[in-house]
């Protein structure tokens, strides 16, 4: 019997087992008949219409990676998972269900008589195929819910985190504002002040960090911007935070073009941030920044201790970064920064379609390289 | 007058203080319902308010004053902690600042908008 036959003649009882399956599965555990069942009847009558078609090479070797183009707005198989996921499952139970499903076709068909004719494998070879493509769509849509459901939980806490931070930044700066007070109050003042932003500065590198790995890259939308009052101002802030500090600043040539500035913004006080923190705290902090007509060129270099090729090597990953230190230094004690910001800085210049690199001798100290080339990356404005 | 307008009290609160201390004239709203039962066209100079709120957002508030004769021209400048672009430019606001935000930013804002409005000598304290 050929297998299209089979999967319509005999749906109820296939439906039976997948039923039986699928009740094995804890969040579907008092699930009705029809939670169960759900769109498995879908998904096969679909399989069992595909599998009357006659089908080219081309279209075989493209479901069999899942690259089957679908001619329905939403696929049985992706409905599949948004209710799955609706219902609690996880993405290796819904996996699970398409392999419980695979198994009970077959089985039951090769039961009702042995398969002998080369049509009936041919069936069996584009069943399977089949079932990857519906599998594939499922985990893409579950995938993608689970992003978009992550990313929208991660804008909703770093709103959450901001808006208190908001009211604490506004507070410390009511007192600095008022010069009457005793220089006590000024002192603790200025401390709440420079906490909230460096938490400001945290709650917004661990959301680009996370976004971007998440898929999405780090969002950046470009205008035309003259980058040298960009980094001028970042370098102001950065000394008028750390008056102790001592930050030269030299710029040069055409510094106006189609960047994010913002974004930019965000990347130069990083680095210069990186430098405060790591830099020999009596020495001088030398930043730079060129244009010439291909590029514009931003520098920032510190002298501190030299920075060994593996740890350089990891430097803009902070997972990997985290994983090369040796066991006894990934407490919580021992790490006293993730190294987000580097990594958001990278994901900051390759979204600009730049380059970031450092080095480290005894010589130069650290000296961090932005290149940014003076073409329009794709617009992509901000999500999270 | 510039009515601040958010449902974090200490945020408002905050606000108003330091522009007070700048020589204007202040009051605080806690919701968009509250600032639009209070603001009318002569005393309201400017209305600074957050986006998310409760019951009447921000750009409902904002709309609603728009729509206003009485209170359509009235400069209107929106604060949110969200990262998120939900206020894009074209819609009924004059300016808007990313909580947390510097007070020094929120003064050249203000006497920006300010500035652009023809009576700005009635907002300031003598």
């Amino acid at each position: 019997m050929r297998l299209s036959i089979f999967i319509l003649s005999d749906l109820d009882e296939i439906l039976r087992e997948w039923e039986a399956f699928a009740s094995t599965i804890v969040p579907l555990k008092e699930a009705t008949r029809i939670e169960l069942r759900d769109h498995a009847a879908a998904v096969l009558k679909v399989i069992a219409t595909d599998l009357l078609t006659p089908q080219g090479e081309g279209a075989r070797d493209a479901k069999s990676k899942g690259l089957a183009p679908s001619l329905a707005l939403d696929t049985a198989a992706e409905t599949h998972a948004e209710s799955r996921m609706s219902s609690g499952l996880n993405g290796d139970q819904v996996m699970a269900e398409f392999r419980a499903l695979r198994a009970s076709v077959l089985r039951l068909w090769t039961q009702k008589e042995p398969i002998s004719s080369p049509e009936e494998i041919e069936d069996m070879v584009r069943f399977n195929e089949a079932i990857d493509q519906a599998q594939t769509e499922s985990m893409a849509r579950y995938s993608k819910l689970l992003r978009d459901a992550q990313s929208m939980f991660l804008a909703i806490l770093g709103h959450d985190v901001r808006s208190p931070l908001g009211a604490v930044s506004m507070g410390a700066q009511v007192l600095l504002h008022d010069q009457t007070l005793p220089s006590k109050v000024l002192k603790v003042g200025l401390r709440i002040f420079n906490s909230s932003k460096r938490v400001d500065e945290i709650v917004r590198d661990l959301l680009d960090f996370s976004t971007s790995h998440l898929g999405d890259g780090i969002p950046v939308d470009p205008y035309t911007v003259d980058l040298s009052a960009v980094c001028s101002s970042v370098v102001e802030e950065a000394r008028t935070f750390h008056p102790d500090r001592t930050i030269e600043f030299a710029a040069s040539g055409d510094l106006t073009g189609t960047f994010d500035g913002a974004r930019l913004a965000q990347a130069f006080s990083n680095l210069i941030s990186n430098a405060i923190q790591h830099g020999f705290p009596q020495t001088c902090i030398q930043v730079a920044i060129s244009g010439d007509a291909q590029g514009i060129r931003f520098e920032v270099q510190n002298d501190g201790e030299v920075i060994p090729e593996v740890k350089l090597r990891a430097l803009f990953d902070p997972v990997k970064s985290f994983a090369i230190r040796p066991p006894s230094e990934r407490t919580a004690s021992r790490v006293q920064n993730l190294g987000l910001g580097l990594y958001v800085v990278k994901e900051i210049v390759k979204a600009h379609e730049g380059e970031i690199s450092v080095s480290s001798t005894v010589e130069t100290g650290v000296k961090f390289s932005v290149y940014l080339p003076r073409i329009t990356p794709h617009r992509r404005v901000g999500e999270v | 007058m510039i009515m601040i307008v958010d449902d974090d009290v200490a945020m408002a609160e905050n606000c108003s203080m330091y522009l007070e201390s700048c020589g204007f004239e202040v009051e605080v709203a806690a919701s968009g319902s509250e600032a639009l039962s209070r603001i009318d066209g002569h005393t309201t100079e400017l209305v600074i308010s957050d986006c998310a709120m409760p019951n009447m957002n921000g750009l409902e508030l904002s709309k609603a004053l728009k729509a206003e004769p009485s209170t359509a021209t009235l400069p209107i400048l929106l604060m949110s902690a969200s990262m998120r672009c939900e206020v894009a430019p074209g819609l009924s606001y004059d300016s808007f600042l990313r909580k947390p935000f510097l007070a020094e930013t929120l003064l050249l804002e203000v006497r920006r908008l300010l500035d652009n409005t023809s009576s700005n000598e009635t907002y300031l304290k003598v």
